[in-house]
């Protein structure tokens, strides 16, 4: 492991990350050595202190809530510029409650050396029912990253003391996840951002199904040798929720003023980008068997929901499939956010590719990916350059519904837009097949290479190291100041002599998760790289002739005007 | 062709082959009566079996008419000259050959198995199904016989579900005949009937269903509800009179509950019969006296759990019309009729009605196919010949298999339950295997094979089996549908076009393949033939529960410059959708709403 091999301290590192615009240089030593080669993984969980096991308590009756469960998130939490790791359970069915220890969500503080500590306890973050996802971002500006939990009849908001523990602030902030009319809500994913780009951060969150265990259907047959999980379309959908964060701790359900109205959806993934490039944040939901939605900010805090004239709201062949997990980024280096995502076995994953005229069209079958995903049971995912060639590369946590039914992870290959499997190559123990659910993203050992955490129904967590021939690359923590501290929303363009990427701050990746909130690029064999970033608050900032190989901390400027700075 | 059977009576395998030419040896030796004849007639059927064999049906034919002049009563030429003209696009031809060779051997099952192919291709289903089921009953150990009456109701059950399918009402039978197919009384089935009341909330019987779906699962407020509703939408509801008189039972009110299951029993004994096993056993009067007549034998049966259940002597025929007995629900008296004429389809509907009602699905089915009309067939007949296809076929096969052979069309039909009834793909390939290793050219298994390949995801080479077929035989319309469903899959809609413009011209009435026409067209640019094909099916009622077809066809309109109406599409595909995400089990569960 190459944090291993090259070591930086932690007061080493915080030396250096005390300014904006301040570089961690690794060793570029490393960089240079780079051979093409295959994507490649290690399973480092094992001896890792990550110990975490995804529980569903299935015991044959089949609830709904058993199969969808599973999304993690990176955190910050910390502060130490290493990417620390949450992970959602389950509970005791049909209680919903974490009637065990074993059902506790976990906290684990990464050590910098390839290990993790379990701080759940210390942290105060078990958890409190039969939990799905998460979101990950700082609401109240204080530099420190927050945790928003959603479950099944109850989300909970932890806000980081910034002193290892977090306080439960749910009841207070408003953020409870129940109805306008009081009803608790099964909700699956959350998403934060600033939908008004008043500097605060907003919560959107996807609820599934009107569902509660006392009469949940029996599906299949009476006897539990015949059980199977009924399908989605028998359960009615359940409302779109947004917050607004009103600056002073507390919330606002603001569905019915922005336009949003009481928009159904069995909502899974949740994938936030400006699609559009009016500067103001975009959504897009995943939906379950029920068309998708494109949530279009108008700005002046109002959106209108434009599934169908975008041409999202069914796949590419005009059905509606079970959509799973999404991520929304420019795969083709167009310089346009494109939305790719999962669906279960035979139904195909979908790559909506954005036209730049407000709409998208299939790019499933010219990328490759309809035919290489057609045996997929598709859940978390994620666009990530995987071998820092400058391409986005799609990581998909793969398993079926029930136990019989598991599989491994795909990796799939971006070359210039079309996509290649690759995850034969991708080493020995990457074949694994399981019921995985969730995945992350994040550079968990800071080598310039990304990695990927996958949650697994009853078993066992998996800590992908990316073990690929190195590339050069470049990875930016943006911090804002006049706008949400997190910089969620914010673009960056990328470029280099051979290549130019465009990304945003998004964290919200895939299915219930949040990755890393750093923005990375693969610079392929490029040392140099000019930046600009267009912070949510309409400021621009370039950063000229940035050298490869280093993370980069970068603070908003504080004045109006559009900065120009330099890395130093 | 319409049933897809072609494989062993087009290309006889070896199986068939054996099997003729001993009976044209038996024929040659035996059926001739004077030397000169005998030299003559021999030579000529000789010759023509020559070429029949060869697959020379056209060369076959003048032999066999000069045979036939010889000796019209001879049992194997009327059966060689019903084959051939069959084989040469002549079916009516072959039917008058056909129907002779059945009355000179009423016992042998051949010809009419040919018989129900010759009327099956002429779209006479009513003949067709009565030929095949007599065949099946005159050869009951025939395997052959079995696997033709199979292959038949298989196609037609087939046949029949795109045409539900094309409709808000078809859409509901579908959804009814899923909640029959499924064992138990478990939620889906009752959500499945609630959804096909919901879209069809005039079908006959759906209230008694719910009822007793409702009954099964405890729900006694629930069930009396529904038990009311098939009352008022028709007071002589049998099945509900026999629902009220259990929920009177639950109430005790055996005086009510008796008065029920004496009139059902005198409408129909046998209704009354088939009820026992679903009344609760233990749900019997206080004191055997509380009961008296029909009512307290129907209940001695219940607590003997005996069946079937002698309810008395049956009803004796009525001087009342087939309208009077069939509206009254008298469905014994009703079967006790004359035939009707040919002609009178809604006779025969009603006798169909009648026989399916009293489980006697082989007399049923060829009555409801002659009351069913081609030009706007009734969905009612069609939901009840669907269930009877489908159980008659599942019968049929479970006889054949208990008999251990392991003949190719064994394989054939134990792949086409599978496939086509229980949707098992993966172990239709397996029985298709085992078939074609007998004939690895039969391009009928071929077909089967690539349509089983593409249900269980193995679409290469399924791809090429469905080639390989039509390099055989060009003119297979179902090794064409997998591949247009495969380009479909693939979204590669230019290959896809041309099979699906032939396949909808071929059947004009498929209006599931006019739907995926629409597609494919919209993909490659054709608007104007993409709002041909969806417009009117959509107008028509065809069902977009989730809006994805107004979608479409609000896409369409936009590229066709259309913008108004395009909006008002896509506006009712949002508000489809919206519809249907509020559907819930629970809809009819008060306390459960949000």
């Amino acid at each position: 492991m190459r944090s291993r091999s090259h070591p930086v301290t932690r007061r080493e590192f915080a030396k250096l990350l005390g300014g904006a615009g301040l570089a961690l240089s690794v060793s570029g030593a490393l960089a240079a050595t780079n051979a093409l080669g295959p994507i490649q993984f290690q399973n480092a969980a094992p001896g890792s202190g990550l110990d975490f096991v995804l529980r569903n308590d299935a015991s044959g009756r089949k609830y709904q809530v058993e199969t969808v469960l599973g999304g993690l998130g990176v955190i910050d939490f910390d502060q130490d510029g290493w990417s620390d790791l949450y992970c959602v359970n389950g509970a005791s069915l049909p209680s919903l409650q974490k009637t065990d220890p074993r059902f506790s969500n976990r906290l684990y503080r990464n050590n910098r050396d390839g290990t993790f500590t379990d701080v759940t306890q210390k942290a105060g973050v078990q958890g409190h029912g039969y939990e799905m996802g998460v979101a990950v971002g700082d609401y109240n500006n204080d530099g420190l990253e927050d945790l928003y939990v959603v479950g099944v009849h109850g989300n909970t908001l932890y806000r980081n003391n910034g002193d290892g523990t977090f306080t439960d602030v749910t009841q207070a902030a408003g953020v409870s996840g129940a109805s306008a009319q009081g009803r608790k809500l099964w909700s699956v994913a959350a998403a934060w951002l600033d939908y008004d780009n008043d500097g605060h951060l907003d919560l959107i969150v996807s609820n599934y199904c009107d569902w509660t265990p006392g009469d949940d259907p029996i599906c299949g047959g009476l006897n539990y040798a015949d059980r199977a999980y009924c399908h989605p379309d028998m359960y009615r959908a359940e409302p779109i929720l947004l917050y607004h964060n009103n600056g002073d701790g507390t919330f606002t359900e603001v569905s019915a003023q922005t336009g949003l109205g009481k928009l159904l959806g069995k909502g899974m993934g949740i994938a936030v980008t400006d699609y559009d490039g009016d500067g103001f944040p975009d959504i897009f939901i995943a939906n379950d068997n029920d068309r998708n939605l494109l949530i279009h900010n108008l700005g002046g805090g109002k959106v209108k929901e434009v599934g169908m004239e975008a041409a999202i709201a069914y796949n590419g062949d005009g059905r509606q499939i079970s959509g799973m997990g999404a991520d929304f980024r420019d795969f083709d280096g167009d310089g346009l956010p494109d939305i790719l995502m999962t669906g279960l076995r035979r139904e195909t994953f979908e790559l909506f590719r954005n036209n730049g005229k407000g709409a998208f069209e299939d790019a499933s079958v010219g990328s490759g990916l309809l035919n290489l995903s057609r045996p997929w049971n598709g859940w978390g995912c994620g666009f990530v350059d995987l071998d820092n060639d400058g391409w986005l590369d799609v990581f998909v946590a793969c398993g079926g519904l029930d136990a019989n039914e598991p599989q491994p992870n795909r990796v799939l290959h971006n070359q210039g837009g079309r996509f290649t499997d690759v995850s034969a190559d991708a080493g020995p123990d990457f074949a694994a097949s399981r019921l995985h659910r969730g995945v992350v993203f994040a550079d968990f050992d800071n080598d310039g290479r990304i990695d990927a955490a996958v949650t697994s129904v009853n078993q066992p967590i998996e800590l992908w190291m990316n073990r690929s021939p190195v590339q050069h690359w470049l990875q930016l923590k943006l911090k804002g100041t006049r706008s949400n501290a997190s910089a969620l929303g914010a673009k960056v363009i990328c470029r280099t002599t051979q290549h130019t990427q465009v990304s945003f701050v998004a964290n919200s990746v895939g299915y219930a998760s949040a990755s890393d909130l750093r923005v990375h690029f693969g610079l392929g064999e490029a040392r140099k790289a000019s930046l600009e970033i267009h912070w949510p608050s309409g400021s621009v900032q370039e950063l000229k002739e940035v050298s490869s190989d280093q993370r980069l901390q970068i603070e908003e400027p504080r004045l109006s005007a559009p900065g120009k700075s330099s890395p130093r | 062709m319409l049933t897809a059977r072609g494989g062993f009576m087009q290309f006889f395998g070896p199986e068939m082959g054996r099997w003729l030419r001993m009976l044209a040896f038996i024929a040659v030796l035996g059926s001739c009566s004077s030397v000169a004849m005998e030299e003559d007639l021999k030579s000529l059927v000789q010759r023509a079996f020559d070429f029949h064999q060869k697959g020379q049906f056209s060369q076959a034919l003048p032999l066999l008419h000069r045979a036939y002049a010889l000796e019209p009563g001879d049992y194997f030429v009327n059966l060689l000259l019903g084959i051939d003209s069959l084989r040469t696009g002549q079916p009516k031809a072959a039917v008058l050959f056909l129907k002779r060779a059945s009355r000179l051997r009423p016992q042998e099952e051949y010809p009419l198995d040919y018989l129900g192919e010759a009327y099956a291709r002429q779209d006479i289903y009513g003949e067709a199904a009565e030929a095949y089921i007599k065949a099946v009953r005159v050869a009951p150990g025939s395997a052959e016989s079995s696997v033709a009456f199979v292959d038949f109701a298989l196609t037609r059950f087939a046949g029949l579900s795109e045409l539900l399918r094309s409709s808000r009402k078809g859409l509901a039978a579908e959804y009814r005949l899923h909640a029959l197919a499924l064992q138990g009384n478990d939620a889906p089935r009752f959500a499945l009937l609630q959804r096909a009341a919901d879209l069809d909330p005039a079908a006959p019987g759906i209230w008694s269903d719910l009822a007793f779906a409702t009954l099964a699962s405890g729900d006694f407020s629930g069930a009396e509800g529904y038990s009311r509703q098939a009352l008022e939408a028709d007071p002589n509801d049998q099945a509900a009179w026999i629902a009220d008189a259990q929920l009177a039972a639950q109430k005790s009110d055996w005086q009510r509950a008796g008065a029920r299951l004496d009139s059902v029993a005198q409408h129909s004994p046998t209704l009354l019969s088939q009820a026992v096993g679903q009344w609760p056993p233990k749900l019997q009067p206080p004191t055997p006296s509380a009961v008296a007549g029909p009512a307290a034998k129907f209940l001695s049966c219940v607590r003997d759990a005996r069946k079937p259940c002698d309810l008395g002597p049956g009803s004796k025929p009525s001087p009342n019309s087939s309208t009077v007995l069939y509206r009254e629900q008298r469905w014994e008296q009703m079967t006790k009729l004359p035939a009707p004429q040919p002609v009178r389809s809604e006779a025969w509907f009603q006798r169909g009605v009648a026989f399916v009602k009293l489980d006697d699905c082989p007399r049923a089915i060829p009555s409801l196919e002659r009351g069913l009309s081609k030009a706007a067939p009734e969905v009612y007949g069609m939901f009840l010949l669907s269930w009877c296809y489908s159980r008659e076929a599942g019968r049929t096969a479970g006889k054949v298999q208990q008999s251990g052979s392991e003949e190719a069309s064994l394989h054939i039909m134990r792949g086409d339950i599978l496939l086509r009834l229980q949707a098992k793909a993966d172990l239709a390939v397996a029985e298709y295997q085992l078939a074609l290793a007998k004939d690895p050219n039969d391009p009928a298994v071929l077909e089967r094979l690539a349509d089983a390949q593409f249900g269980a995801g193995k679409i290469e080479i399924s791809r090429q089996n469905a080639q390989a077929v039509l390099k055989i035989d060009p003119q297979r319309l179902a090794a064409k549908r997998t591949i247009a469903k495969i380009a479909m899959q693939e979204r590669d809609y230019a290959t896809a076009l041309p099979y699906l413009q032939e396949l909808a011209a071929r059947n004009p009435q498929d209006v599931t393949m006019r739907i995926e026409l629409a597609k494919a067209c919209a993909q490659t640019g054709a608007s104007d033939e993409a709002w041909r094909n969806l417009a009117p099916a959509l107008a028509q009622g065809y069902p977009d529960e989730k809006g994805s077809l107004h979608y479409l066809l609000g896409t369409i309109l936009k590229k066709m410059g259309r913008t108004a109406e395009a909006d008002q599409a896509l506006a009712t595909a949002t508000q489809l959708s919206e519809a249907f995400q509020q559907k819930s089990y629970r809809d009819q569960d008060p306390d459960a709403q949000p």
